[in-house]
């Protein structure tokens, strides 16, 4: 008893010293509005070219930092260097979206040096914690909206990325190609526990596109499959308020597999003996086709048009500049500089820090530049077509729901 | 007045006041300023909860205490994790006793064979990283009922097994049980070993039954022992992410701190810090119930001290088959996991065990583009690694020296004035740090030292945030076993050098340190080991560039790289246990003797 007594005693005294401390420790990122500094307004077109940014940033002379959840972008910079701005300093880092959302807020609001450009996916996210936040802003000049068009707005789109129905191939016990047709499969009894997805908690893309079904037009959408795929007429559960939310519930009934990662999860499928599929980005795809088998087919097959209403979800990766760059015109003309040709795909000399010639994009399945007019991987589609048969990634409306959803599936999973 | 300045001027001409003194002002600062912090984490609007919560960033609010506890949310966000957290802790206990006690009865009191060598690996558990064993468990049972691949169990015996049996509750409780085993192993097994043979021996003498014994003598004996093992293995299994995280995701099933990882990481942190505050009061319960019952036994077996004549049970006919059965569950505990991770990654294609499938190319390879699975060099040429080799070695290094150095000099504080409130308030304030989970204690961190304080920079990514942090956590340990140590040692020895007049750093340096040297190293090798293979308390202050193998490894892990992930754990385990024997075979220290003191 003594001893608590102490501990408490402990704890009292400390009360008073923290209450002395300017504000205590205690002071949390989020607590005080962040400082932006004066930065161009994100609605205007800029009216500065890639050469005078260029210039400038060359003159500025400060250090290039960017974060990506891709690492294209990571070699990109390097050869960008190598060619336009040899003598400046740059780093370029993969990191998770997650995490950058954590690191950037942090480092803005407290003016610590970090990136100058982020790339970042999970759009829902990024608006209400970065954006609105004032820690990265939104920038395009015109060359960029003449490549990118509507795409500029309210968040600047680098690249697509899709996730679509994958499954295995190869054996009678597995599917054949084109036996899914509908996406109300995954809530089948008979595919229990036979459906993955990589956690929707730790990857924000896989949540938004959950909230993303919610909406009026895609639950719309997935009402009238459900009809086709079960022969009448769906019944919303009392807790569902459209197909939506029935749909989210079902899945998670079926015993829907959470993953920790897109890759383990594709070489799962891949080498399972019994039919097992999910929702994983394209590049798996192409990468499994090193395991073919000795018959010349895949292991891994992907869904095309034939999935009603959707074969899954395509989002973005965003480019946006950093509140507190170091060198931010570096940065915009480095962004301008990936949307083309050269940036996308490498010219065949271009060569990143190791010597190697930079090969950016190229022969990449499930990667479609924001710029349409930079050509698909051979083999692939392109990304007006995959949008078409995707469910297209709405920070907006990720932004506004995200919070019940979430809590919907915090009662069901 | 003057006498009241000569009173002063005494206190604080010894050494060990002024060390009590600055410990109380530096842990006050480092320790309980965290703690005050949780609290009022749970009382704002965070920035990821502005959806949620419909209020500026910053403001009050009780949404997150109405979340949680409210009818709706409380049994999927609170209770269910809640009860799965006890009972999974509650089994782990069971399962370590079981494990670690047999084996310490075997080893101190049996004729087992291969003792030497058992001991040596039985160990090996607790030196590897806590998910070591979950993830090895999930290599090896993983089947096509499951995940739809095989593991190596299946490909090797046909047999598939079912899901419960490779996920969720139940390998959590065996996974757990097994890496806290050695615990119980070093507790229960160091009363056995010390226990005065004299009682035995008077119950043999009155023709005593083996069994009656046991249950009579030998149980009572070890009870304290058994009690301080459940204590040490509840909290620590309560406070286990990632063998929760590998292991339960998949079916969803959750503990309180996978809950609060998903919290902290998602759309309410203001819950996670509800939870962690949870279980810290669920730690101060356990240390207070701890206190309550074997507070003042814990030197119980020792006091009467050592026998030189242990009578050694004869296991006749069953001595080699129990030592075969040993020999197995050791082998399943300690080798067969980094088996498994050496195996997974050698292969070229993933749940394909076929020796044409075996490449080096993880290991040593040339990145093979990004349209392959290897779109990074092997580990062994790649720079990433080595850089992160780097900073864990030099950040565990860091941790030690800081942790270990605190730890005896609060020892030596605390024992010599010791019965003083002064002394009992600095020693429950080394000892906070262990009941304040690491995911939550590193939250609080990030946003105390991401702010320049008077003359403390911001000390946002640096190096400088992981040693603190590092050296803080690890205290605990360090400082039970500078408490522990000094308390064997009589203060009559420096007494001695006092009526002498030996100034304090010589009395030090010449005294203490040399007759401490071998509980001190072992002081200094604990945290060493911990931060080595650390990861919940380092996740979220490493950034991109101060990068740490286990982080580099959950990177892989998340990526996808089965094989450099595997490849990174193997060369964490080599590096740790390399060291630890180095410094063992150097020095005699050992972690054993950092467990419990």
């Amino acid at each position: 008893m003594k001893k608590l007594l102490a501990l408490l005693m402990a704890v009292l005294m400390c009360l008073s010293l923290a209450a002395c401390s300017s504000n205590g420790g205690g002071e949390t990122p989020a607590e005080t509005p962040a400082e932006t500094p004066a930065e161009e307004p994100a609605a205007e077109t800029s009216a500065e070219t890639f050469d005078e940014l260029l210039a400038a940033g060359i003159a500025n002379g400060n250090k290039l930092t960017i974060y990506s959840t891709h690492s294209v972008t990571v070699t990109a910079l390097e050869a960008f260097m190598k060619k336009y701005a040899p003598e400046i300093e740059y780093e370029g880092t993969q990191v998770g979206d997650t995490e950058q959302i954590t690191q950037v807020a942090q480092e803005v609001k407290e003016g610590v040096s970090g990136a100058d450009i982020i790339f970042i996916q999970d759009g829902g996210r990024v608006l209400t914690d970065l954006v609105e936040e004032g820690y990265v802003y939104n920038w395009y000049n015109q060359e960029i909206k003449d490549l990118v068009g509507e795409d500029c707005e309210p968040l600047l789109v680098w690249d697509y990325c899709n996730k679509v129905v994958m499954y295995n191939n190869g054996s009678d016990n597995t599917y054949n190609e084109g036996d899914i047709t509908n996406l109300w499969y995954a809530t089948d009894p008979a595919n229990k526990g036979a459906f993955w997805m990589k956690d929707p908690t730790t990857e924000g893309v896989n949540m938004n596109f959950l909230v993303n079904l919610t909406s009026e037009e895609n639950a719309a959408k997935l009402e009238a499959a459900y009809k086709e795929y079960y022969g009448q007429d769906l019944v919303l559960d009392e807790d569902c308020p459209n197909a939506g939310y029935q749909f989210i519930k079902m899945l998670y009934a079926n015993e829907m597999m959470l993953g920790s990662s897109d890759s383990t999860i594709a070489k799962d499928i891949a080498a399972a003996e019994k039919p097992q599929s999910g929702l994983l980005t394209l590049n798996k795809y192409l990468k499994s086709r090193g395991d073919q088998l000795e018959n010349g087919s895949y292991r891994l097959l992907y869904a095309k048009d034939e999935v009603a209403p959707f074969a899954g979800f395509i989002y973005p990766i965003y480019g946006l500049q950093v509140a507190n760059a170091d060198n931010p015109e570096l940065a915009k003309a480095f962004l301008i500089w990936l949307y083309s040709p050269e940036g996308w795909y490498g010219d065949g000399e271009l060569t990143i820090a190791d010597g190697s010639v930079y090969k950016g994009m190229q022969g990449r399945y499930g990667d479609y530049s924001g710029n349409t007019s930079n050509p698909v991987a051979d083999g692939d589609m392109s990304v007006v077509e995959w949008k078409k048969i995707l469910v297209q990634e709405d920070p907006e409306q990720a932004a506004e729901y995200r919070a019940d959803v979430e809590d919907f599936i915090q009662l069901i999973k | 007045m003057k006498k009241r300045w000569n009173r002063i001027k005494t206190f604080f001409s010894k050494p060990y006041n002024i060390l009590l003194i600055a410990f109380l002002i530096v842990l006050s600062f480092l320790v309980v300023i965290p703690l005050i912090s949780i609290v009022r984490d749970t009382f704002i609007v965070h920035s990821a909860e502005k959806s949620r919560v419909h209020q500026a960033v910053g403001t009050f609010t009780t949404y997150h205490w109405k979340r949680l506890f409210g009818a709706q949310f409380s049994k999927s966000l609170l209770w269910d994790p809640l009860k799965h957290s006890i009972v999974t802790s509650a089994w782990a206990c069971v399962v370590s006793i079981l494990i670690g006690g047999s084996f310490a009865w075997l080893v101190s009191r049996s004729d087992m064979r291969w003792k030497k060598l058992l001991t040596k690996l039985f160990i090996f558990p607790y030196i590897m990283p806590s998910w070591t064993l979950g993830l090895a468990w999930k290599n090896f049972f993983k089947n096509i009922e499951i995940t739809g691949s095989n593991g190596i169990f299946h490909s090797f015996t046909g047999i598939t097994v079912p899901t419960w049996f490779a996920y969720g509750e139940f390998p959590i409780i065996i996974v757990t049980g097994m890496h806290y085993a050695p615990f119980a192993y070093i507790l229960i097994g160091g009363i056995l070993h010390n226990m005065d043979a004299n009682l035995e021996e008077a119950a043999i003498i009155l023709k005593t039954s083996r069994l009656r014994m046991f249950l009579r003598i030998t149980i009572p004996i070890v009870m304290p022992a058994v009690l301080s093992t459940i204590i040490l293995v509840f909290s620590g299994a309560m406070a286990s992410f990632a063998t929760p995280q590998f292991l339960g995701l998949p079916v969803r099933y959750y503990v309180l701190t996978t809950e609060l990882y998903a919290s902290i990481n998602g759309t309410n942190p203001g819950v996670g810090y509800i939870l962690a505050m949870i279980m810290i009061l669920i730690s101060v319960i356990i240390m207070f119930v701890n206190q309550r019952l074997i507070g003042n036994r814990k030197s119980y077996a020792t006091v009467t001290g050592k026998s030189a004549n242990i009578s050694i049970f004869h296991l006749g006919i069953w001595r080699t088959p129990v030592s075969i059965v040993a020999f197995i569950v050791v082998m399943c505990m300690s080798v067969i996991p980094l088996v498994t991770f050496a195996l997974e990654s050698l292969l070229s294609y993933t749940g394909v065990y076929d020796f044409n499938n075996l490449t080096l190319s993880f290991w040593i390879g040339q990145a093979q583009g990004h349209d392959t699975w290897q779109s990074e060099s092997g580990i062994l040429r790649n720079a990433e690694v080595y850089r992160t080799l780097w900073n864990s070695l030099r950040l565990a290094f860091t941790c030690a020296l800081g942790a270990g150095t605190l730890g005896f000099l609060a020892g030596y504080s605390i024992v010599r004035r010791r019965g003083s409130f002064l002394s009992q308030v600095v020693e429950n304030l080394t000892f906070i740090p262990y009941l304040i989970p690491s995911m939550a204690f590193s939250a609080i961190y990030l946003s105390m030292f991401a702010t320049k304080h008077g003359i403390i920079p911001s000390l946002y990514g640096s190096f400088a945030i992981l040693a603190l942090i590092g050296t803080i956590k690890y205290l605990p340990m360090a400082s039970r076993s500078g408490v522990n140590s000094m308390l064997q040692l009589s203060p009559e020895i420096e007494e001695a050098g006092i009526i002498m007049g030996v100034p304090w750093l010589k009395r030090m340096t010449r005294i203490i340190i040399p007759i401490e040297k071998t509980t001190i190293v072992s002081g200094y090798l604990l945290p060493f080991i911990s931060a080595m293979r650390e990861l919940s308390l380092f996740v979220i202050l490493v950034t991109a560039n101060n990068r740490v193998l286990t982080t580099l490894l959950l990177f892989y892990d998340e990526k996808g790289y089965t094989q450099f992930s595997n490849a990174v754990n193997l060369l964490i385990i080599i590096v740790v246990l390399l060291i630890n024997f180095t410094v063992e075979k150097l020095t005699g220290a050992s972690i054993e003797k950092g467990v419990g003191g």
